[in-house]
């Protein structure tokens, strides 16, 4: 009697672990297979960077960031970088990084940014880029983020000189001036000031189509167990302020969850919704006749935009593909 | 665990505590559906209530505050009388569904089946949770042994076991970092976003296994004897332990599926019954039932409020309120000894 | 003889281990390699097995070592082979304070997360002992009472991470205890603590003997119970409270490592201290080791790591225990 019961506790537990082991290696397969695809062919990419880079300014490049001062000898050619708004940054300025924390997983860069990136190695997780990696790719200049790799700074610092920003809680005001300081470290600072402009330029005469700005628009993540909206504290909904559009949540924290009697209550009148996972709470809430109370319902205002663009990839690419669906979604 | 003798003195108390208790719920229940994120006047409560108008106040108490306390009561009710039920079979009044490893068991079911198969139903993850429930069980089980009395062995194991599924479940999460703010709601346990489908998927499993326990109170009654008496009625005793255990995977196990782990409520409330109640099991289990659904509903109701206008998870409330009580419970049965 | 044995083998298996935990990982190096760049000739991987892969292995070493030595102290200052720093909370009162760190004061220097681990866990005794001084300090109280506070902790816990749901991921990865990216600051700050306290907690092995056969035991030696269980108990705290500060809250090293130490080398602690130290530096390298290995680029954090290697052993053993004792 209590053999068969060990028996059944062995048995249960083994299935527990392999399930674990399963997910793993489940996530391996895709990831290794678009690690060495990229890693394998990352050589000439390098050189593509160089060929950008000939127009560059020459002589030392000094920078103050968050954790200390850096000190660029010459104009950095193998970048790694540890956001997907680092990317961003960086494609923009027509510089293309070697390796990039993209979560093992290529499907989280929005498309634009994917297609001109090219080739590269992905170093892992975001929250613990692999750090050998990182050295045996020989880079001349990494993009950390202050929050989540301040604790390995002086390992960083030490395979290559290590630019820290302020990304985790950026608003879009934030954005710009760390997209400022990454051109600066890639000596690309006058075509930043330029693309700057073009940007507000693009920015401005988007605008200009979108009549009535007069309207609370609310973004937000939604997954299978909550409806997480960014309010004027976060990247996107900061970002929507600026366009002129009301933030309906008003509220310090960037991503407060709501439920649908708060969402009713505060009554967006443009709901943007970023679905994480094919099925979310939304499906449930669209049975419920509260759901038809909400303005934006009401008057057919309910688009669902990618999370990639809109949350993930932070930077000027990013926000003008989000003035962009603003606009075919709004625009007259 | 002496018996307490108050229940003799007056017949009239049972009548009279279940009378307090249920107006205590009624009151609960009601300051639930009339208070929250949205103002809505007592007039109003009661035309909802009674189905007249469908305006936004309306469909507010219709649709989205009536399912949510109700299922808050009947999880309430189900946590409760597994709690009680895990005290009866390990005799040991420090054991509970949480400290059991049976929550973070069938928390990891349910996380492995969303990481494995996206869209789960209702129905498929309460299976799920079945199965990861009687997992926990068994290993502490397997660690603690069943001798009687082995208070700080039990509480041990069943808070190895805890640690070691919820770890597996955090490793999931870690490894899935991008489902992470859904994933949260399988930590800590909540009933904020409980609606009509929710309430739907769980009833059934309430009834049912409140209906098994009343049903087999008889046969419970045998747990209460002392292990000389019961060691007498040989295997009697062990299918009536294997019905217990089966009892609490079903109530705890749907619970959780529907609610996440909601914590320590499961410990609390049967204490906090037999002491007002007594031990003899025809009273103690339905009170131990309603008192349960009360103090969920109450606990849910402060949960409102904490960080108001956004919600809370209501299990962090019941984990405020449970950790000292389980210090308290922990001391009181040191000293006894 | 046979203790002799199973320590030397013990010893054996660190060395190959961070061996390998040296040669492999993300980036493979070849023997060659690694040796001349151990003699410290500089060779292309120079950096990775000096700078990273090192001190990462020495923090392994030293907070296996630590977790599995104060396991030992608890398991027998509780009397009860269940026992463990996590167990009883004071890795969760750790996890507690560095959660807070990250949460209420992110802009926080990185200094500041390790000190507020050791505070928690200082706290969490301090509260143990408070709180179970009523009872005699015996020991079912501290373990009812530990485990007690430890729910409370994972309770305040759960709290920070519902109410700061975008710095989640940076919590759970602390939480569940990982090496990733400890560097030789770590490493030399966490050494003389384990240095000094390892071979304290085994010059005690009398008085661990003494306390597990009972109170009685103890007082008919003269031994005063209770200056002796404060004693070990901030032993223990101290060889937890700096390892959880180096690498996050690890489970079941503390648990694990005893008890294989024990069937090995049998109860007595003048064996039992060293090799469960020894054995709790290996699991903690084998963990480290093969979490690197399975997902590359990324990493599964070595607390998880030691849990999925660690249960189905620790059921094995007790199976074997239960057997034993039949």
């Amino acid at each position: 009697m209590m053999r068969y019961h060990h028996n059944k506790v062995l048995s249960f537990l083994i299935i527990g672990v392999i399930a674990l082991a399963l997910s793993a290696c489940g996530s391996t397969a895709t990831n290794t297979s678009g690690g060495e695809s990229t890693s394998s062919q990352s050589s000439p990419n390098t050189s593509s960077a160089a060929d950008t880079s000939t127009a560059a300014v020459s002589g030392p490049i000094e920078i103050k960031h968050e954790l200390g001062t850096i000190k660029l000898d010459k104009v950095p050619q193998r970048i790694v970088v540890m956001e997907f708004s680092y990317t961003d940054a960086l494609i923009k300025l027509g510089v293309h990084p070697i390796g990039v924390a993209d979560d093992s997983d290529p499907a989280l860069f929005m498309d634009a940014v994917r297609e001109k990136l090219g080739d590269y190695t992905s170093i892992g997780s975001r929250y613990e880029p692999n750090i050998e990696l990182i050295s045996s790719l020989q880079p001349d200049l990494i993009i950390a983020d202050l929050n989540h790799h301040k604790s390995v700074y002086d390992q960083l610092n030490g395979i290559a000189p290590t630019l820290v920003l302020n990304d985790h809680q950026a608003d879009y005001n934030g954005m710009l001036s760390n997209f400022s300081v990454i051109a600066k470290a890639v000596g690309k600072e006058a075509e930043s000031k330029q693309l700057i402009q073009e940007h507000e330029g693009k920015i401005k005469a988007l605008q200009e189509k979108i009549v009535n700005r007069d309207l609370t628009v609310l973004p937000a993540v939604v997954n299978p167990k909550g409806f997480f909206a960014h309010s004027s504290h976060s990247y996107s909904g900061s970002f929507i302020t600026a366009l002129g559009f009301k933030d309906p949540v008003t509220d310090e924290v960037p991503y407060p969850q709501l439920s649908l009697e708060q969402l009713v209550e505060t009554n967006p009148q443009v709901l943007f919704l970023l679905p994480a996972g094919d099925k979310t709470i939304v499906g449930e809430w669209e049975k419920n006749p509260l759901w038809q109370k909400i303005d934006a319902v009401k008057n057919n205002r309910v688009f669902t935009v990618d999370r990639k663009d809109w949350a993930l990839s932070r930077g000027l690419i990013g926000s003008e593909k989000i003035v962009d669906d603003i606009v075919k979604y709004l625009g007259e | 665990m002496p018996n307490t003798i108050r229940t003799e003195k007056q017949k009239l108390y049972p009548f009279l505590l279940f009378l307090f208790t249920f107006i205590l719920m009624l009151v609960s229940m009601i300051s639930n559906l009339k208070w929250g994120q949205a103002h809505i006047s007592w007039r109003v409560l009661y035309e909802a209530l009674t189905y007249q108008g469908d305006s936004k106040e309306h469909l507010y108490i219709q649709t989205l505050r009536l399912p949510r306390t109700l299922t808050a009561f009947v999880v309430g009710a189900q946590l409760a009388v597994a709690g009680l039920l895990t005290q009866l079979i390990t005799r040991n009044p420090l054991a509970s569904p949480h400290i059991f490893g049976i929550n973070a068991g069938a928390s990891l079911a349910v996380v492995s089946g969303l990481v494995f198969f996206a869209g789960l139903s209702f129905i498929q993850s309460i299976f799920l949770a079945f199965i990861g429930a009687a997992l926990g069980a068994l290993l502490v089980w397997a660690l603690a042994g069943t001798e009687q009395k082995q208070y700080v062995r039990l509480a041990l194991a069943g808070i190895a076991v805890h640690f070691l599924l919820s770890s597996l479940t955090e490793g999931l999460i870690i490894l899935n970092q991008h489902a992470t703010d859904s994933m949260m709601f399988w930590l800590v346990g909540s009933v904020s976003n409980a609606a009509w489908g929710e309430f739907g998927a769980i009833w059934p499993f309430t009834v049912f296994g409140l209906l098994a326990t009343i049903c087999l109170l008889p046969s419970f009654k045998l747990l209460l004897l002392d292990d000389s008496v019961a060691a007498g009625l040989g295997s009697r005793i062990h299918i009536t332990r294997l019905m217990g255990v089966l009892l609490v995977i079903v109530l705890s196990g749907s619970a959780v599926a529907i609610c996440g782990p909601i914590a320590f409520l499961c410990l609390i409330v049967p204490h906090i019954a037999g002491s007002l109640i007594g031990r003899k099991l025809p009273l103690l289990v339905p009170y131990t039932a309603l008192l349960g659904g009360c103090l969920l509903i109450a606990a849910d109701f402060i949960s409102k409020f904490i960080a108001f206008p956004f919600e809370s998870p209501v299990g962090i409330i019941t984990a405020a309120v449970g950790g000292p009580f389980f210090i308290y419970l922990a001391r009181k049965q040191r000293r006894g000894r | 003889m046979r203790r002799g044995i199973a320590l030397f083998a013990a010893f054996v298996l660190l060395l190959i281990l961070g061996l390998f935990s040296l040669r492999s990982g993300a980036v493979t190096v070849p023997f060659s390699d690694l040796w001349s760049s151990l003699l410290g000739h500089d060779t292309p991987s120079s950096y990775i097995v000096l700078q990273y892969r090192l001190p990462r292995v020495l923090t392994a070493i030293l907070a296996g070592s630590g977790l599995a030595a104060a396991g030992v102290i608890l398991q027998s200052l509780i009397r009860n082979p269940l026992a463990s720093p996590d167990v009883i909370g004071i890795t969760k009162g750790a996890g507690f304070t560095a959660a807070a760190v990250i949460f209420l004061f992110p802009g926080s220097p990185s200094y500041v997360l390790p000190l507020a681990a050791f505070g928690g866990a200082i706290a969490a005794m301090l509260l143990l002992l408070l709180l179970s001084k009523r009872m005699t300090l015996s020991p079912a109280s501290f373990a009812l009472v530990g485990v007690a506070l430890g729910a409370v902790f994972q309770a305040g816990i759960q709290y920070l991470l519902v109410k700061h749901p975008s710095n989640i991921n940076m919590t759970l990865l602390w939480m569940s205890g990982s090496l990733w990216g400890r560097g030789w600051e770590i490493a030399l700050s966490l050494l003389p603590w384990i240095v000094v306290l390892l071979p304290v907690a085994w010059l005690q092995y009398r008085r661990l003997d003494v306390l597990q056969l009972g109170d009685e035991g103890g007082t008919a030696l003269g031994i005063s119970l209770r200056p002796a269980r404060i004693g070990l108990l901030l032993l223990a705290v101290a060889l937890t409270g700096s390892s959880v500060a180096a690498v996050g809250s690890i489970g079941f090293i503390g648990l694990i490592s005893p008890h294989i130490a024990r069937l090995i080398a049998g109860g007595r602690h003048q064996w039992m201290v060293p090799l469960s130290a020894l054995i709790g530096a290996d699991l903690l390298l084998l963990g480290d080791w093969l979490g690197r290995l399975i997902i590359i680029p990324r990493e599964v954090p070595v607390g998880i790591m030691t849990a999925v290697i660690g249960a189905p052993y620790f059921i094995y053993l007790l199976r074997r225990e239960r057997k034993r004792r039949a």
